[in-house]
């Protein structure tokens, strides 16, 4: 049977919000994370090092 | 010298004699091909008649029945449920199951069942176990037919003994009492009466296993008339462990004159306290001995205990109170008072052939064996188990209606009609889906062509019923309605016969025929009959007489002779009609009706019963018969088939053994010369319009098949102790005996599937309660001759564009193929990728599979090694579904776009899981650095785990940690948005119910 029309509403309505928070989560990725990186890379940051003994 | 050679002799005769009646042909070569599409269970789980159980003492929950066509049955949880023993070694009607008082993995079996009724089966000899039933050895007498009880020293389980009544049809000196004091590789006999009396009962005094005492009786059933009691049926007592002999029956108080069947028993508390259940015309009834059979006195004569006598007649003591004793028959029968009176009792099914009870520190502990099977009790038949988990129903004739699914009609012995679908969209074939139908216990069925709710169906005594499924309403039409019940057959104005055939035209759907010994039509749904046809038989006064005996009549219908007992219309030709009766005729008429001329194959012997008659569907003048004389003692398969309207005919057996009766033969609905015939023992097919025939038993048990119908590419077997089964894939058959493929055998080789139906479907087989279902999607059959441990074989699914939709390997661990040597099948359930869920993930009732494939074509490619071949697919919707392909497409693409969007949060979850985890790791090791930069940095990583955090717990509920948990801790979008699938796919798929309890 084709899917109900409420199906669909609801299933249109969940996807726009889960959209929503794929654009939060891709905001971070193209500003935030590519600030990070840049950052770490002016500073000269090691991204390999022996990891200091817990004491 | 030469006696003693004589003996020797005689005792290798027995011991290794093959049970040849049992033996089953190798099968054809090609089954190499077929071999990967079995017979499928259908059920139903509605027991059918048990005469032998036994309990095991020490073990409460451990019983044993042998059913009266299908073998050795066990239950390991008091009877819950039940699983065959002795399919691979044996099966068959079985008489007799005794385990070894003094080791309980000895088991020995005896074949052939005591309960001598109009559809009785004799046995295949003794068989043998000593591990419980996990293998099983002949173990000697393979002509004794029936053997209705065996006994076992209490304290060596290689002294037995075994009570043969041997060959019911005609004088045999194979009857008697046998010894064995090797564990049955030799046996001899030490009680013989005469060559028509056997022996029907046995014990030994649990006490003293010197004694023992045993009945003979004189019982001989012909196609017209069963006879019970006469010279030879007597009582009698051994002292010195079966090798000697005396007659205790016509000692001081036992009844005088003929006697018949008698069932004896000795009190385990009381070796001096006898028990005896007498056939006798006048004295008939309960007599009891207090002196081990020196005295008797009747005690009780009350009929309800001894009726119908050749059919119950079966005593047993009570284990801990010598008064105490049971009777069964009808009802089963209980005295306290050392048999004068009796209470009266019913296990679940009634008419009660066998009790067991337990040792005397359990004696409410017992098992009843009767016309519905085997059930046990904890508390002495206050409850029973059920024997609606046994799928041991007898049936004898089956017909199909035009319905989708397309339904199964049968007639269950001492049971009743029933309409079940050949498939369904469950996981299994259960009570639930199975209705009763028109008529009664020993019905042909006829369904309407014009309507598959209107269903007639008869019965014995005549009676004929018309019933409508859609209101329920049931009219009688009975041809004659003179009910026929304790008459013999002489002077009926018609006769019907117990099993008397009904059909519809094929041509003329208003018409539907009854057939006596004259052939009866309707066309106003059985308002009013016309008789169009003579007699039809031979009519032979001397065979319609009363049946029963000497001093019991029995009259059911079952011994009415000179009947029409197969009848068929051309599915040619309208009006001709072939019509073969139960005394050896075989009649056409090519006019409906109006002309008769008698056709019977000259070289067929006389009197022999026509059990079946097929007449072509590709020519008008060939018909093939299955005839049988097994109720002369004859057990030859006669099978003949004319191409001439019955101007000549040939026997058509080569192939099938020489005991393995005819009762059936059909030809193949799309190819002409592809014969399928059902014996008493095992399944053939022919490819050679019947030249020669090869064994088509494959997993089918041994059991009797009563009737087949090809319909839709199926094979229905309708079988007399093992309910119904159903071949689902001729085609495949079909190919493998083509010519093409057996010219390059050592091939790999896809086979084309059959075209596939877009419906719901568990195929899951090897329940022990319920039928196994037609699995839901595409059935792939592909043989691969020989196979290296390093070989790649992969199934790839392509849709019509030819893009690929899914691959199953040998070498993918998360879709693996398993692929064997030699025929393999595959099921694809034709379902698409779907989305991803994290591992750990908790959801409630959310689904992420793909859609499954819509209505159209599809194809398989078959790669071994990279070598690769390919076949179409077709699918197409279900002819009752009430979806149109638009409606299935608009599903598949829903399916698909909630599946995107949720595998991208999904994957999105993923990837934020995976920077957390960096992000913590930069913040332990820079966490405590002061340049500002770095602070920075710092506080930026804190700043993104918090939005990725508010992200994540936005899309998923991350507190959840078991299954229903998320009643406490709200879901959140993805699973509501899976869930969205969970509900789109109800209808195609079940319901995930796993996540849906609350």
């Amino acid at each position: 049977m084709p899917p109900t029309s409420q199906s669909i509403e609801v299933k249109d309505e969940l996807t726009a919000e889960i959209e929503k928070q794929l654009a939060i989560f891709d905001e971070v990725l193209q500003s935030d994370i590519k600030k990070f990186n840049e950052q770490f890379n002016a500073l000269n940051l090691e991204y390999l090092v022996i990891e200091k003994e817990k004491k | 010298m030469n006696k003693l050679y004589y003996i020797l002799f005689a005792f290798v005769v027995l011991a290794f004699a093959k049970a040849e009646s049992q033996q089953l042909p190798e099968p054809p070569e090609e089954q190499k091909f077929y071999e990967s599409q079995e017979f499928r269970l259908l059920g139903p789980f509605r027991g059918g008649r048990s005469a032998a159980v036994t309990g095991v003492p020490g073990k409460p929950n451990l019983f044993y029945f042998g059913s009266t066509g299908g073998g050795v049955w066990k239950t390991v949880d008091g009877g819950r449920t039940w699983s065959n023993i002795s399919d691979k070694f044996f099966g068959g009607s079985i008489g007799a199951v005794t385990v070894a008082p003094s080791d309980h993995n000895v088991i020995y079996v005896g074949g052939g069942e005591k309960t001598v009724r109009g559809n009785v089966s004799s046995g295949y000899g003794i068989w043998k176990t000593e591990d419980a039933g996990k293998t099983w050895t002949e173990a000697g007498l393979p002509k004794s037919r029936h053997v209705p009880r065996i006994v076992i020293d209490p304290n060596d389980h290689n002294t037995v003994y075994a009570a043969v009544l041997g060959n019911i049809y005609k004088p045999t000196t194979d009857r008697g009492i046998y010894k064995s004091t090797d564990g049955g590789k030799t046996w001899s006999k030490k009680l013989f009466t005469n060559d028509l009396a056997g022996a029907v009962d046995l014990i030994i005094d649990p006490s003293n296993p010197r004694v023992l005492y045993a009945n003979t009786w004189r019982l001989q059933r012909t196609p017209y008339s069963l006879s019970s009691g006469g010279d030879g049926s007597a009582i009698w007592k051994s002292t010195d462990y079966g090798e000697t002999w005396k007659e205790i029956s016509k000692n001081e108080g036992f009844a005088k004159g003929t006697l018949g069947i008698m069932g004896i028993t000795v009190s385990p508390v009381d070796s001096d306290r006898l028990y005896a259940i007498v056939e006798n015309k006048d004295q008939g009834g309960l007599y009891r001995s207090d002196d081990a059979g020196l005295t008797w006195k009747k005690t009780n004569s009350d009929r309800s205990l001894r009726q119908r006598a050749w059919y119950y007649t079966r005593i047993y003591a009570d284990t801990k109170d010598v008064d105490k004793v049971y009777v069964v028959n009808v009802n089963y029968h209980k005295s306290t008072d050392g048999g004068k009176n009796f209470s009266s009792a019913r296990a679940p099914h009634g008419d009660h052939h066998d009790l067991w009870i337990a040792p005397p520190e359990d004696s409410d502990r017992m098992i009843m064996g009767d016309d519905g099977g085997a059930q046990i009790t904890y508390d002495g038949g206050e409850t029973w188990s059920t024997y609606h988990n046994q799928p041991t129903a007898q049936y004898y004739r089956v017909t199909t209606d035009n319905s989708f699914p397309y339904r199964i009609y049968v007639a269950q012995q001492d049971n009743g009609t029933i309409r079940i679908p050949h498939r369904t969209t469950g996981r299994s074939i259960t009570d639930n889906d199975w209705e009763g139908t028109a008529g009664g216990e020993s019905a042909h069925i006829a369904v309407d062509p014009k309507d598959n709710d209107i269903v007639y169906g008869g019965s014995y005594g005549g009676y004929l019923t018309r019933y409508n499924h859609k209101t329920k309403s049931q009219r009688a039409i009975n041809v004659w309605p003179d009910n026929p019940m304790g008459h013999g057959a002489e002077g009926m104005k018609y006769r019907f016969q117990w099993n008397f055939p009904i059909l519809f035209s094929q041509h003329e759907p208003n018409k539907l025929y009854a057939f006596s010994n004259n052939v009866h039509v309707t066309t106003n749904e059985g308002q009013s009959w016309e008789t169009i046809s003579p007699d039809l038989t031979r009519n032979d006064p001397t065979k319609l007489v009363s049946s029963g005996g000497p001093i019991t009549q029995d009259n059911t219908s079952v011994e009415y002779y000179c009947t029409i007992f197969a009848a068929a219309e051309s599915p040619i030709n309208a009006g001709e009609l072939w019509i073969g009766s139960d005394d050896g005729l075989i009649h056409l008429s090519k006019d409906g009706g109006k002309n008769w001329s008698n056709i019977t194959p000259k070289g067929l012997p006389e009197w022999a019963q026509m059990n079946s008659i097929e007449p072509s569907r590709y020519d008008a003048a060939t018909c093939y018969v299955a005839a049988t004389r097994y109720k002369l003692g004859d057990f030859t398969p006669y099978l003949y088939r004319t191409t001439d309207y019955g101007k000549s005919w040939k026997k058509i057996t080569d192939g099938i053994p020489s005991e393995h009766f005819s009762r059936v033969i059909r030809e193949d609905d799309q190819v002409q010369g592809m014969l399928y015939a059902g014996t008493e023992t095992g399944l053939y097919i022919s490819t050679d319009d019947g030249k020669s025939w090869k064994s088509f038993q494959m997993n089918l048990p041994i059991v009797p098949v009563t009737d087949l119908a090809v319909k839709d590419n199926n094979l229905i077997i309708a079988t007399q102790g093992r309910s119904l089964w159903i071949h689902d894939d001729l085609g495949l058959v079909r190919e493998a005996f083509s010519s093409t493929l057996s010219r390059k055998q050592d091939e790999n080789k896809l086979f084309k599937p059959k075209t596939s139906y877009r419906m719901a479907g568990n195929g899951r087989a090897g329940s022990l309660t319920a039928g196994a279902n037609h699995p839901a999607g595409v059935q792939v059959h592909f043989y691969i001759p020989t196979l290296k441990e390093k070989d790649s074989v992969s199934l790839s699914f392509y849709d019509s564009k030819n893009e690929l939709i899914k691959t199953y390997a040998t070498y993918d661990k998360k879709n693996k193929l398993k692929v064997k040597e030699g025929a393999n099948s595959f099921n694809w359930n034709t379902v698409y990728d779907g989305a991803e869920k994290l591992p750990g993930m908790i959801l409630w009732w959310a689904n992420m599979s793909g859609p499954k494939a819509v209505p159209g074509s599809y194809k398989v490619e078959l790669s071994v090694n990279g070598k690769k071949e390919s076949q179409p697919i077709t699918i197409i919707s279900a002819p009752n579904s009430e979806a149109s392909d638009a409606d299935m497409l608009a599903q598949f693409n829903y399916v698909n776009e909630v599946n995107a969007t949720v595998d991208k949060a999904h994957k999105s979850i993923k990837n934020i899981r995976a920077f957390n985890k960096k992000l913590s790791a930069f913040e332990a090791l820079y966490g405590d650095r002061e340049e500002q930069g770095v602070k920075d940095m710092i506080a930026m990583s804190k700043d993104m785990k918090k939005k990725f955090s508010e992200v994540e717990k936005a899309l998923y509920q991350t507190k959840n940690r078991s299954g229903q948990d998320p009643l406490n801790f709200p879901i959140r979008l993805t699973n509501k948005l899976a869930h969205l699938n969970s509900l789109a796919q109800i209808g195609d798929f079940a319901p995930y119910i796993t996540k849906y309890r609350s």
